[in-house]
């Protein structure tokens, strides 16, 4: 039992390991990208909603770029899973290996590269001069939360896509509509009406994006934010891990 | 109870075939076609009831036609693919060495790739680092290339890489599907002396050929496929011997 438990370690080690040399296989700036592309994005809205359409959001740049590194997470690692199984076709058809470690290992190399950018959230506070407040310990508890959330997601997505390849097509315009559903370039308090409950109740990112900038933005201390970011995480998850567990034994089949 | 490293019984398996009215296009013109490939969706059935025991030790060979079910067959040992009905029961751990480089990351090294796909097929990491150099020199991969890209590689060395990793790992029981007829001839031979030496350790072996003398040579016992049932078993000779009588395909 113990021996086995070692031999995941193992697996998922070696994909993980794998998942990165690939990422920046041929790139010159390897990891730099990850920090990069998120911040080039939010200073592309920054220059557009900074002179075009303002929101009248106090260090906007912070703001977006605390939603923006969460937001590409999650982006990151749904896109990642849809090339889950068919991109490891010849491993799959001849290796017996545990499939659910082959999305684990993305959604973790995914989750390292936020983690390493966290130190530099910490180096915006103090230019911004934010004093962190005891929030911070919220930290592992929204992680955990959004962790769960967006894994629930690829299993399922990463699991029907074996079977209905259209979803690789969609996805791209899904993500996009979601990432406007999403706090991340505007405030809560710009929406009004239904538009407010709508991205506020029905999109649970809203409500991890929320906790996420108690921490680095805005430091508050918010338990309800955490106690209700619970119940869509366990939902995700396990909705999503029940598809793929449902239908695990046929993707080899599939490829 | 005779000590049994691979136990299947009344093992049933079969694919959905390929659809002929798919997407949007198919079901507005095909309307009724769709709804029965949908309802009732093609599938071949490539096992009913098939049973089949290998004792711990011995070389099984398998021949038969294309499509007769013999890399199904091996997929099903092997854990990759599931049955439908019936069980396939295992001992040990268990190495596949298939045609055309067992599941290899094409991107990765070969050094990479050779603690892969050990790891993958249940190696603790930490012994893979330790058996590296030594499947190296199995594989006869020159300095230079074990360090490149592996679709820099030529079909040779991608065999010669599985084999390495296969053998070197020392599984309980050794899938080999139509791979020893890969690489030159001096590998062939250092290929026969390693797979001789792990036999008399006892390793179990299900071997799939369409190599005669590759046959003869190595099983210690042979089964004949044909249509997802095993139509001869025996010893190789006896085996060898029906099948010219009656002339099957090979």
């Amino acid at each position: 039992m113990l021996q086995k438990t070692a031999i995941v370690f193992d697996q998922i080690y070696v994909l993980v390991l794998r998942d990165f040399k690939l990422k920046y296989n041929s790139t010159a700036l390897g990891f730099l990208w990850s920090f990069l592309v998120p911040v080039l994005q939010s200073l592309v809205y920054y220059a557009v909603f900074n002179s075009v359409a303002r929101f009248g959001i106090r260090n906007y740049l912070l703001y977006m770029l605390s939603g923006m590194f969460l937001w590409y997470f999650f982006s990151g690692a749904v896109t990642m899973s849809l090339h889950c199984f068919p991109g490891n076709a010849t491993l799959l058809k001849k290796t017996a290996f545990d499939r659910s470690l082959l999305v684990f290992s993305r959604l973790l190399t995914e989750l390292i590269h936020f983690l390493l950018i966290i130190p530099v959230m910490f180096l915006l506070m103090l230019v911004y001069k934010i004093v962190p407040g005891w929030s911070v310990l919220t930290m592992p508890i929204i992680l955990l939360e959004f962790f769960f959330f967006t894994a629930g997601i690829c299993y399922a997505l990463a699991t029907l896509n074996v079977f209905f390849r259209d979803l690789e097509r969609i996805i791209g315009v899904l993500l996009q509509a979601w990432f406007f559903m999403s706090p991340i370039f505007y405030h809560l308090d710009n929406l009004h009406g239904k538009l407010r409950v709508l991205v506020m109740w029905c999109n649970p990112i809203s409500c991890y994006m929320e906790g996420w900038r108690n921490i680095f933005y805005d430091p508050v201390w918010n338990w309800k934010l955490l106690a209700i970011g619970v119940v869509p995480a366990l939902l995700s998850w396990l909705i999503g891990y029940g598809i793929f567990r449902l239908k695990c034994d046929k993707i080899a089949e599939q490829m | 109870m005779q000590d049994y490293a691979i136990d299947i019984q009344h093992l049933d398996k079969s694919f959905t075939l390929f659809r002929h009215t798919t997407g949007i296009k198919g079901m507005v013109l095909h309307l009724p076609k769709y709804i029965k490939d949908r309802t009732s969706p093609r599938t071949k059935q490539v096992f009913k009831d098939f049973s089949l025991q290998v004792p711990a030790g011995e070389t099984l060979g398998i021949a038969g036609a294309n499509g007769c079910g013999k890399t199904t067959l091996l997929s099903l040992i092997g854990k990759v693919i599931k049955p439908d009905r019936g069980t396939v029961k295992t001992r040990g751990r268990i190495s596949m060495m298939l045609a055309l480089g067992a599941g290899f990351a094409n991107e990765l090294s070969g050094r990479e790739n050779i603690i892969l796909n050990g790891v993958l097929q249940g190696m603790p990491r930490r012994k893979m680092n330790e058996l590296l150099e030594e499947i190296i020199d199995v594989t006869e991969i020159s300095g230079e290339f074990i360090d490149a890209p592996i679709y820099t590689y030529s079909s040779g060395m991608r065999a010669r890489l599985g084999f390495g990793v296969a053998i070197m790992t020392d599984p309980d029981i050794l899938l080999v599907d139509e791979v020893l007829s890969v690489g030159d001839s001096a590998f062939q031979q250092k290929c026969t002396e390693m797979i001789r030496a792990k036999q008399k350790k006892g390793m179990t072996i299900v071997l799939v050929s369409h190599n005669r003398s590759q046959l003869r040579d190595f099983c210690t016992s042979l089964i004949y496929m044909q249509g997802g049932q095993v139509l001869l078993s025996g010893s190789p000779e006896s085996v060898m011997a029906e099948i010219n009588n009656r002339k099957l395909v090979f």
